[in-house]
Parts: C-alpha cells; structure tokens; sequence
C-alpha cells in the first residue's frame, strides 16, 4: 500500500462544523488539483501534436510545389481499369488539348442524380406560399 | 387433518409476511413502472427493482441476512464448515512467527453454505463489480472531446462541488462523516462509484443510495434544464463553440496512461476505478485488441450490470430500507445533483471571464456531472431549444467523461481520508 503525495484532514465520526469545512475545501483542492494537472499535461501533449501535424502539412505542400503527386492508378479497386484511364486521357487530349492534366477520375453513380433530378423537378413544380 | 394442514401452512412464505414487506412490494412497482413503462434507466432500475422484490419474500436459498448487535442488517454472508488441522509442513512456519503475533490457523474445508446471492454479492462486498464495470465504460468511452478541449477538465472538477456541499448537508441531518460522504456521492451521478464508495465507508446505507443515485441520473433531463436555464442568460445559452480538432490515436493512448499514473499518485484509493478505467479505454483506442474490447463493451458490461443491480436491490429489506435515513437520503440526493449541475454551469461562465476570446457555452457546464452520455445530451438539447444549429453534443461529452474521472477522485479522496480502506 503506497501513500498518498497529499497530505490529507482526517475526519472523526461526528466533526465540527469547522472541520467539515476544512476537509470541504481540502477536498474541492484534490479534485481540481488532479484533474488541473490532466489539463495542464493533456494540453502540452497536445501542442506537441498540433505542431508536428503543422509541420507534416508544411513539407506536404513544399512536396508538392516541386514534384506532382503520383497518380493513384491501381490503389482504389473501384477506379476504373487502365484501359478505360487511357480512352478517357485520349478523349481529354483530343478535346481540351495536351496542356491538360488529368488529376483523377471516379466512377459516377448515375442513379443517384436521375432521382436528384426528379426530386429537384417536383419541388420546383410547386410554389411555396 | 385441520391440524396437518394449519402445520403445512406454516411452513409456507404466507406465515412470513408482513406489512413492511407489501409496503417495499409497492415501492418494487414505482421502480419498475419508472424502469419499464417510464424507460428511466432500465438497465439498471429493473435489477434493482427485482432484487428488492427478491429480498422483501420469505426466500429460502437466496441469501442470508442477520441483525447484527448495532443494529446494522448483515447481507450476504455464507457459512465455511471444517476441521482444523496442524498439517507438519507448517511447523517451521509457526516456529520462526513472532511471539506477540496471533497463531494461523488451518482448516480442512468441508462445506460451504450459502445461498445465491450470498456468493454473487461477494462481487459488491469484496469491491470487485465496480472497477470491472469501469473496465466496459472505458471502452466504451471515447475521450477525444475531452482530449481536444482539455481546460473543460475544470468543469467536471466543478461539478464535484455538489458532493461536498451535501456532505455538509448530510452531516447537520446526523449522518456520520462516513455516511455523509456516501451519500454526497450521489451528486457525482456515477452509480459504479457510489456502489464502490458506499459499500466501503456506509454498507447499511447502499440499497438507498443507490437507489437514489440511479433515479436521479434517470431523472436528469427533468432535474438539470430549469437550473440551466436560471443560470444563464439567452445570449449566453446562444454561444457557439469552435469545431474541435481531430485527436491522433497516439494521443489518446498517451491520454490514458497519463491519467492513469496522476490519479493514481494523486489518490491511490481511487487506484481500482481510475486504473480500470483507463485499462478499458487503452483497449479500445489501441486497435490491435477488438476481441478484448468486444467482451470488455458487451458481455462483461451486460453480465455485471444484472448481478450488480441485483446484489444492490437484495441489501433493501425492509427492515433497513424502511426508515427515516431512506427519506432524508432521497433529498439530500436531489440536492447533490442540483448543487453539481448550478456548479458546473457557474465554472463555465466564470472561465468566459477569464477568456472571453474563446468562450464557452455555459450550458455544457452541467455535462460535468458524470451520468454519461445523458448530460451531454440535455446540454445539446437545451442549446438547440435556442439555436437550432448549434451542435454542443461533442463538446458537452468533454465534461461529462471529465466528470467520471472527477468522482472517481473525489471518492478516493473520502475513502483516504475518512479511513475505509
């Protein structure tokens, strides 16, 4: 059993109305002494995170300003196929022109806007009064 | 034959009822209307509310009560037959004790008697439901809010302030010091806590309080909104708060271990709850352990809510639960959860004092107190009564589990210092 690093009022069975508010305040004291301590702790963990997660950002982007990003062909298993990549690039080429860069492509739910469309007519068909 | 059957009726339950008895079957279905009919904490009321039906019948095999000299009623406890024995590998053992110590003795176990819940109540006497039960709220806690928006740790301290304020309150009624802080307990709204605490310093007193604390964190959607809206003002209750940022697994994992190692030197007797606790939550956030926090947030959670419920609804017989100190527990009971919820909010505004560039709605204030995540939803509901997109859910959950480390230190504070350990 190891003691406490507080030193603590003992309370007889039935105290004083002064040592009940003594051992009130020592109380109130331990509760916020350990939980302000948390606090204190918890927040410099927490810059530290913040400043590396800043600094990871910062070099991201100075990454990025010299090299592009690699394409991620091949790592999502719903992109499309690389013969489907290379008709949609040549189709890119053919319209936009060779100064075009293609920076992603994904699949489109076309379902979804077809019910889109057809809830946007009819709240469009009624007029709010 | 009369005379046979009037001896056969007497050896039934009937012979053994008495008013008292139909008095708590009446209280028994108050409890279940609120637990079933209400849906007031139901996973812990009916438990409660079946042990108490259990405990008030002429039971044979459930569990053994005696009235002990003080006048204190002694529940579960089971009887150990044996044979003493002097076995000759203990000689040297006995040679080398000390003379001013008392001789061990050594028995031969033949027979253990008990009933029921003379055996599965051993798991509240003996302190063990509680900290495991810590283990399933840890993971089933996620501190990020808490981590994310650190300085809302002073509004669950502040909530605690209910618990001393009714320790007063409860010693000018003639409660002892130990039974005071049983029942101060209460304001933390923590049922495993107070369970935890009162077993330790006041047993006769724990099917009370914990009755009274489970009614009240199920009533805290009544309790906490006309003293949130006393204390603050339409402007204030308006406040938005900035979005919180994400929290790395990392930091969460740091969170745990350090919270683990300040409480712990900070209030070793609080070292089964806090260290279970955050056990639970290492568990969670680390990843590599689902089985574990599976069991940990479903079986070993569920499977100890029904025994502790029922080990605390079987210690109120009426003999004990029947009295004055139950009235008085109750209001003092309220009074702890008003004083919790007005404190928390006060803290809130007086840190929009000290820091009015980052404020901080107030009304997130009285998730301090630690009925998780009931609290927090009240704030969210309340803010929302007032503006409609304000979102204070998230940032409401950083007091509340602030709160359940708060009780957790404010009862080893009282278990310290008013010597139950």
């Amino acid at each position: 059993m190891f003691p406490s690093l507080l030193p603590v009022a003992f309370l007889p069975e039935f105290p004083s109305i002064n040592e009940v508010i003594s051992f009130q305040v020592s109380g109130l004291i331990v509760v916020f002494l350990a939980l302000g301590s948390i606090w204190l702790m918890v927040d410099l963990v927490g810059r530290v995170f913040i400043r590396v997660a800043a600094r990871q950002v910062r070099l991201a982007k100075r990454a990025g300003s010299v090299a592009p990003p690699p394409a991620a062909v091949g790592l999502d298993p719903s992109a499309p196929s690389p013969e489907i990549l290379a008709a949609i690039t040549a189709a890119v080429h053919v319209t936009l022109g060779s100064r075009t860069r293609v920076a992603f492509v994904k699949p489109v739910r076309i379902d979804g806007d077809w019910a889109r469309e057809g809830r946007r007519q009819i709240f469009a068909s009624h007029r709010v009064r | 034959m009369f005379t046979g059957l009037f001896d056969y009726l007497q050896t039934t339950g009937f012979a053994q009822l008495t008013w008292q008895m139909l008095l708590m079957w009446a209280i028994v279905g108050v409890l279940l209307w609120l637990a079933v009919g209400k849906g007031f904490e139901p996973l812990l009321l009916v438990p409660i509310a079946f042990g108490a039906l259990i405990a008030n019948l002429p039971t044979r095999g459930v569990i053994t009560s005696e009235l002990r000299a003080d006048g204190v009623y002694e529940t579960a406890t089971f009887r150990i037959e044996g044979t003493e024995i002097t076995p000759p590998a203990c000689a040297e053992t006995e040679t080398a004790r000390r003379a001013d110590e008392a001789p061990l003795l050594h028995f031969a176990v033949q027979r253990v008697e008990g009933g029921l819940y003379d055996f599965i109540s051993q798991g509240v006497k003996l302190e063990l439901f509680p900290p495991l039960i810590f283990l399933g709220v840890g993971a089933l806690t996620d501190f990020g809010p808490l981590i994310a928006m650190p300085r809302t740790l002073m509004l669950g301290a502040a909530a605690q302030a209910g618990l001393f304020i009714t320790f007063m309150g409860s010693i000018l009624l003639g409660f002892t010091s130990k039974q005071a802080a049983s029942i101060g307990i209460i304001g933390g709204a923590d049922g495993p806590t107070a369970i935890f605490l009162s077993n330790k310093l006041a047993p006769e007193l724990l099917g009370a309080i914990a009755v009274a604390a489970y009614s009240y964190m199920s009533l805290v959607p009544l309790i906490q909104p006309p003293i949130m809206r006393l204390l603050t003002t339409d402007k204030e209750r308006r406040i938005r708060m900035k979005s919180l940022r994400k929290v790395s697994r990392l930091e969460k994992l740091i969170f745990a271990v350090m919270v683990t190692i300040v409480c712990v030197l900070l209030v070793p007797d609080a070292s089964a709850l806090v260290a279970m606790l955050m056990l639970g939550n290492f568990l969670r956030e680390c990843k590599v352990a689902d089985r574990l926090v599976g069991a940990a947030q479903n079986e070993i959670i569920n499977v100890l809510t029904i025994f502790l419920g029922t080990s605390v609804g079987i210690t109120m017989r009426a003999d004990s639960f029947l009295s004055p100190s139950t009235l008085k527990i109750i209001v003092l009971g309220v009074l702890a959860f008003c004083v919790s919820t007005a404190s928390g909010v006060l803290v809130a505004k007086l840190m929009n004092l000290l820091s009015p560039k980052n404020p901080i709605n107030p009304l997130i204030g009285s998730a301090g107190v630690s009925a998780v995540p009931m609290a927090a939803r009240v704030s969210h509901t309340e803010g929302q009564r007032y503006d409609r997109h304000n979102n204070l859910l998230m940032h409401a959950m950083g007091p509340n589990v602030a709160g359940v480390i708060g009780t957790a230190v404010a009862a080893g504070y009282f278990i310290a210092t008013l010597g139950g350990s």
